[in-house]
């Protein structure tokens, strides 16, 4: 029996995933050099990892907007409307099944098809991370590329100190998401499958 | 009752508050008891113009006082040698009026003619400070030209670095003494041809140059720094400036050898940020960052690596 495929990464979204994904590897390795540079460190020079860093950045502001307009301009966006009635249940659902479910060979409670392109656990974190989390570091990022806008004080507490915090604590979120993106990936019928279809953009209807 | 209280309020006004006001006025001559001497010096080099008598005449003339010989009076008796009478260090021979020209020949002391071997300023490390000095690109001017005073105004100097003096105001500060001459075409021996574009343009490579200019001083990168000294004064060549951003963008930064040496040692390490004695008045990316935040982000990031781990691990077992 052959397998019924459906297109659920059109290439706008294969290109901007893609993009997506180099530029936030880029920004880890070259952020997680600046924060951590030392007299001795060497791996990479701190005027290179900031030039990349906001280089990167950059691109990501116009990468994200894309993705926005694409959102927006497409039916993409209805994949992360999160129905609230019956979300924790759902939620819990999902989560059970990856951490028991899935070694005693159950089924999928969320089976991936056209309709459904997200499980809730997915759908939760994504919209999560594309509407707060990666806003909110691009625009703490900005404003460290122009400190002049940060407010000096607020509170007897500094303004960049603050943007910087709230910045590394949004990058430390999205390491984390990343490290478990790359893993739940891997957990289709093969461990390659979902990475094939982000390159193909061609998916298995597991609703049948 | 009424001519009682008029009669208070009469007491007051007329001698109580006077009486207050002398006792202000005491307290600052007390404060300053050489400004009575000095006011024969300064009410002609305290002002743009002075009186000159002319020969025989009885009469006098105005004259315009050299920029060089006039003083801020304000700034004097602000500065740290303000408790000084002018004669501590000019000729006595100056009480004479006019001048004998020949005392313009007198040789004015430096620093260490008063300060060498002090107890009293042996925190300041002045023999270190001259010995810093002489190793300087500076050391290597003309004498006549160059000394302390060049830098240091000996009539309005004042210890900016040992005060409570916000960071910004100390680089405003210290910055007006490097750019006093290297910006200033009144003095084209180290007039570098520009004004403040031109040190920024020779700057470019610096990220956010103006910004760098706002929060740290010219020393921090073209100074080399003696742990024995709190301002550096061992001032080197173009070339031999710090380039390497780590230098101060590091958890070992240079600020806290420099800029930022006087804070006490205990504010170094509080607050939950690493090197939060600069984060106090600034922020360093590289230098500072958040304890708190690091040591939560980095268990998280641990505890996330295990649990793929145990998970990859059961799946591979279990299959």
């Amino acid at each position: 029996m052959t397998e019924k495929k459906v297109l659920l990464y059109p290439v706008w979204i294969r290109l901007w995933h893609l993009l997506n994904a180099l530029l936030i590897l880029l920004l880890i390795i070259t952020g997680i050099s600046m924060l951590y540079s030392t007299l001795s460190a060497t791996w990479m020079r701190f005027d290179v990892a900031v030039t990349i860093h906001n280089t990167s950045g950059v691109l990501l502001t116009i990468s994200y907007l894309f993705f926005f307009l694409g959102n927006l301009f497409t039916t993409n966006w209805r994949h992360y409307v999160i129905q609230l009635p019956g979300m924790w249940t759902r939620l819990w659902k999902q989560f059970r099944y990856y951490a028991f479910g899935v070694f005693l060979k159950e089924e999928c409670p969320f089976p991936i098809g056209s309709k459904r392109k997200f499980n809730p656990l997915q759908q939760f974190t994504y919209t999560g991370m594309m509407y707060f989390i990666v806003p909110v570091i691009m625009i703490t990022g900005w404003a460290m590329m122009f400190p002049e806008v940060i407010i000096d004080q607020y509170l007897k507490i500094a303004g960049f100190k603050t943007t910087d915090v709230i910045h590394v604590a949004g990058a430390f979120i999205v390491f984390i998401f990343l490290l478990i993106h790359l893993y739940f990936a891997t957990m289709g019928k093969k461990p390659s499958t979902h990475y094939k279809a982000m390159i193909t953009g061609y998916h298995e209807d597991e609703t049948g | 009752m009424n001519i009682r209280r008029w009669f208070g309020i009469l007491l007051f006004g007329c001698f109580i508050l006077p009486a207050g006001l002398f006792a202000q006025d005491e307290a600052q001559n007390e404060e300053f008891p050489n400004k009575e001497e000095n006011a024969l010096c300064l009410k002609c080099h305290g002002n743009q113009v002075y009186p000159m008598p002319v020969d025989g005449t009885g009469e006098t003339v105005l004259l315009k006082m050299c920029r060089g010989d006039r003083i801020d009076t304000v700034a004097y008796y602000k500065g740290n040698h303000g408790t000084f009478t002018c004669t501590d260090c000019h000729s006595y021979e100056y009480t004479t009026f006019p001048h004998n020209p020949n005392l313009r020949l007198e040789q004015m002391p430096s620093c260490l003619d008063c300060h060498d071997g002090d107890p009293a300023v042996e925190k300041y490390h002045f023999e270190s400070i001259d010995e810093e000095y002489r190793k300087s690109g500076h050391a290597n001017l003309d004498s006549t030209l160059f000394s302390c005073w060049s830098c240091h105004n000996p009539h309005s100097f004042r210890l900016a670095v040992r005060t409570d003096i916000n960071i910004s105001a100390l680089v405003k500060y210290d910055n007006s003494m490097c750019l006093n001459c290297h910006v200033n075409p009144v003095n084209p021996d180290y007039y570098l041809g520009g004004g403040l574009d031109l040190i920024v343009a020779k700057h470019t490579w610096l990220p956010k140059t103006e910004n760098h200019f706002r929060n740290v001083r010219c020393i921090e990168c073209h100074a080399k720094i003696n742990e024995n000294v709190l301002v550096p004064h061992n001032i080197v060549k173009k070339e031999d400036a710090v380039k390497r951003c780590v230098e101060c963008h590091s958890t070992d930064s240079r600020l806290l050898h420099t800029l930022y040496k006087y804070q006490p040692q205990q504010a170094r390490q509080t607050k939950g940020f690493v090197n939060s004695v600069i984060s106090g008045q600034g922020y360093v990316v590289g230098a500072n960052r958040s304890i708190l935040l690091n040591r939560i982000g980095i268990v998280l990031v641990i505890c996330t690596i295990l649990g793929i781990g145990i998970h990859t691990t059961i799946r591979i077992i279990l299959k």
